[in-house]
């Protein structure tokens, strides 16, 4: 290889030392000392010169040969004369063969497939303008040796040497293989594209399963773009646009809803809000908005969800309408059984001699009242379970309706011969704050229940004031509940006794504890079993406020 | 003495009778209506001293037919018991028009015959002049 160095002193440094010499003639004897000083001066001065420059070439050289990159010096003619290490390497000959040769003769160049033209080639360029130019990987840019060698991509910078003329002397171009970096490039692209095709992927299933959803399915940002909506939700919302836009559904609202107001305060809330029956149009929807939330501070938006309630509504609607034809169809001629016998055993007694005939009579008679107080029963529990029932509280005095309902029920504790009894120590009226007749209600049928299901003894009614309400207990000493069944007590159609599955003798729709439940809870107060004991008895205890 | 005149208004022939047969043991001179309609006609005509009054009935139904029948100066002061099976909804819209004028409401199938005409009874005691 032949150093830069060499090919720079053989430009510079030789004719300037030339040119220092001839500057200095030769003088006559006397001044042969002067002469011989003055030259030996310069001779080492030159030789330090020397000394120094060769440490700076050494150092060059040491560059040139070590660099990580190929590196190439031309002459004006485009003909090699410097060729590092690594330049050899990459373009698979050795200096020996490069120097002297052209670079366009030497190497091909490439654009990808295409091969560059003479006049289009950096060194060209460079030469002829002068100016520094620099390919990086995107050029794609390829090298190519003539006498074998691969073809490489590279990246490349080419500048041109300057005489001391200010004349374009040569070339120098700085190279490097950049297959690697392609090749991660393009990995990294492979990857992307991947990636992107997964993502497209997910999105069409998400895109699918909320087009397939049954409800109608939106996401709004913040700034009230839709993200997404479903067929649904625009055949619900009866839109006929393919982009509507969330002004146009809020205006589908307008009077109704502010459909806007709602999703901000489920956005401030942070809280996911459910519209019940908002009508639209003959429709009657069921609205769920929710937040869509990054992280707990992060929300980017909300889901929208509408649901076509119309015919659960109709059906519901439907229910009720039943009930209602049920309460009047089954109670009117019951009314009619009812009061008819009732007629009969009145005004007909001295026809009926006969024992049988008057005992089917008033069994027709109790049946038809046992019947009416099943319909009852069902129509107060529908009544009652959709808050259908209103509540007239008063002021009133419980120790006196406590007594009242005594007095209804003293027959059928006569009858079973048990003591109904008053355990109080007021002496005065004990005000509560509740609806007199549904009170009256419980207490008959929780003291009627006692009696019921007691066989010795009788029933007791303590009542105990709280600060703030009244407790009222029960307290039977009847038969007792299984442990088994007590979990079983105030829920719809059950009763605690002890086969489960078994008829109870008693009779009874069971469902006198769960209107209980409905009526004392419907009251502001509490109800449960307070004790019971097999063999023993039961408390039954309920609470109801007091008045001020 | 004339026997005091009551009104039935009923679309149930057998409770319609069924009152009727009560009410005349105890006495009474028993006028019935079979719709809301015949019955504002006889009441306003016969001017009973009592209307026993259901509500659901095809042609005019009992709320109708006394909304119409207060417009009268007669029948502003009539004493009227409103028999009914009705929904407490439909409860709340009698209570209303009841509200400071004689009408009184019974649930019909939890009111024996006996207890009616207890009930009228009282009510004509009442308004007697």
């Amino acid at each position: 290889m032949v150093s830069f160095w060499s090919y720079w002193e053989n430009l510079n440094f030789k004719k300037a030392a030339g040119k220092k010499i001839q500057e200095n003639p030769v003088k006559p004897n006397n001044e042969l000392e002067e002469a011989k000083k003055a030259l030996a001066s310069v001779l080492q001065d030159s030789k330090r010169l020397e000394e120094k420059l060769r440490e700076e070439r050494d150092r060059a050289n040491a560059i040139i040969t070590f660099m990580a990159e190929g590196l190439l010096v031309m002459d004006r003619d485009y003909k090699i004369v410097i060729i590092n290490p690594v330049a050899e390497k990459l373009l698979g000959v050795s200096a020996s063969l490069a120097i002297g040769q052209k670079w366009s003769d030497f190497v091909t160049t490439y654009i990808g497939e295409k091969e560059i033209p003479f006049e289009e080639r950096t060194a060209i360029k460079t030469f002829q303008s002068g100016k520094t130019l620099i390919t990086t990987i995107e050029d794609n840019h390829y090298y190519k040796a003539r006498y074998g060698g691969r073809k490489f991509p590279v990246a490349s910078f080419t500048s041109s040497l300057i005489d001391k003329e200010g004349r374009v002397s040569g070339v120098v171009k700085v190279f490097r293989d950049v297959t690697h970096e392609k090749q991660e490039k393009e990995i990294i692209k492979k990857t992307v594209e991947e990636r992107t095709l997964q993502v497209r992927q997910e999105q069409a299933k998400l895109t699918a399963s909320i087009q397939s959803l049954p409800v109608g399915f939106m996401i709004i940002d913040r700034d009230e773009n839709i993200l997404a909506i479903n067929a649904v939700a625009k055949k619900i919302l009866d839109l006929k646009n393919e982009d509507p836009t969330s002004r146009q559904i809020c205006e589908k609202f307008t009077p109704v809803l502010d459909l806007r107001k709602m999703q901000e305060k489920s956005l401030a809330d942070k809280k996911a809000l459910e519209l019940k029956d908002i009508a639209l149009g003959k429709k009657v929807l069921r609205i769920l908005l929710s937040p869509i939330s990054l992280s707990a501070e992060e929300i980017i938006g909300s889901v929208i969800l509408f649901e076509d309630v119309t015919e659960a509504k109709i059906l519901e609607r439907s229910k009720d309408e039943f009930f209602s034809i049920a309460s009047h169809e089954l109670r009117t001629p019951l009314t009619a059984i009812r009061g008819n016998t009732a007629l009969i055993q009145q005004y007909f007694s001295d026809i009926l001699k006969d024992s049988t005939l008057k005992e089917m009579i008033l069994d027709i008679h109790d049946s038809s009242i046992r019947l009416i107080q099943i319909v009852n029963d069902f129509l107060n529990v529908s009544r009652l379970e959709q808050g259908r029932i209103e509540f007239v509280n008063e002021e009133f005095d419980i120790r006196e309706l406590v007594l009242e309902v005594f007095k209804e029920l003293e027959f059928t504790a006569h009858e079973k011969n048990l003591f109904l009894k008053f355990d109080s120590e007021q002496r005065n009226a004990v005000k509560v704050y509740a609806d007199r007749d549904r009170t009256k209600e419980v207490l008959i049928n929780l003291i009627g229940n006692s009696l019921k299901f007691t066989d010795q003894g009788g029933v007791t009614v303590s009542i105990l004031p709280n600060p703030n309400f009244l407790k009222i207990a029960i307290i039977d000493s009847g038969r007792g509940i299984p442990v088994k069944n007590q979990s079983l007590l105030f829920h719809k159609f059950q009763q605690a006794s002890e086969q489960i599955l078994t008829r109870d003798f008693t009779r009874g729709t069971g469902l006198g504890l769960y209107i209980s439940k409905l009526l004392i809870e419907g009251m502001e107060g509490k109800i449960w079993l307070e004790n019971t004991e097999e063999g023993k008895g039961s408390t039954f205890s309920f609470t109801l406020p007091l008045a001020n | 003495m004339a026997m005091t005149k009551i009104l039935i208004v009923d679309d149930d022939e057998i409770l319609r009778n069924m009152y009727k047969t009560k009410f005349v043991n105890r006495g009474y001179d028993v006028v019935t209506a079979e719709n809301g309609e015949t019955g504002l006609n006889l009441a306003l005509s016969q001017k009973p001293a009592l209307i026993l009054l259901d509500i659901r009935m095809p042609i005019m139904d009992g709320v109708t037919m006394m909304e119409k029948l207060r417009t009268d100066p007669w029948g502003r002061g009539v004493p009227i018991i409103i028999l009914s099976v009705v929904e407490p909804v439909r409860e709340n819209i009698l209570d209303n028009i009841a509200k400071g004028k004689p009408a009184y409401y019974l649930e019909k199938a939890n009111t024996t015959p006996e207890q009616v005409v207890e009930k009228a009874e009282e009510i004509i005691n009442l308004y007697k002049d």
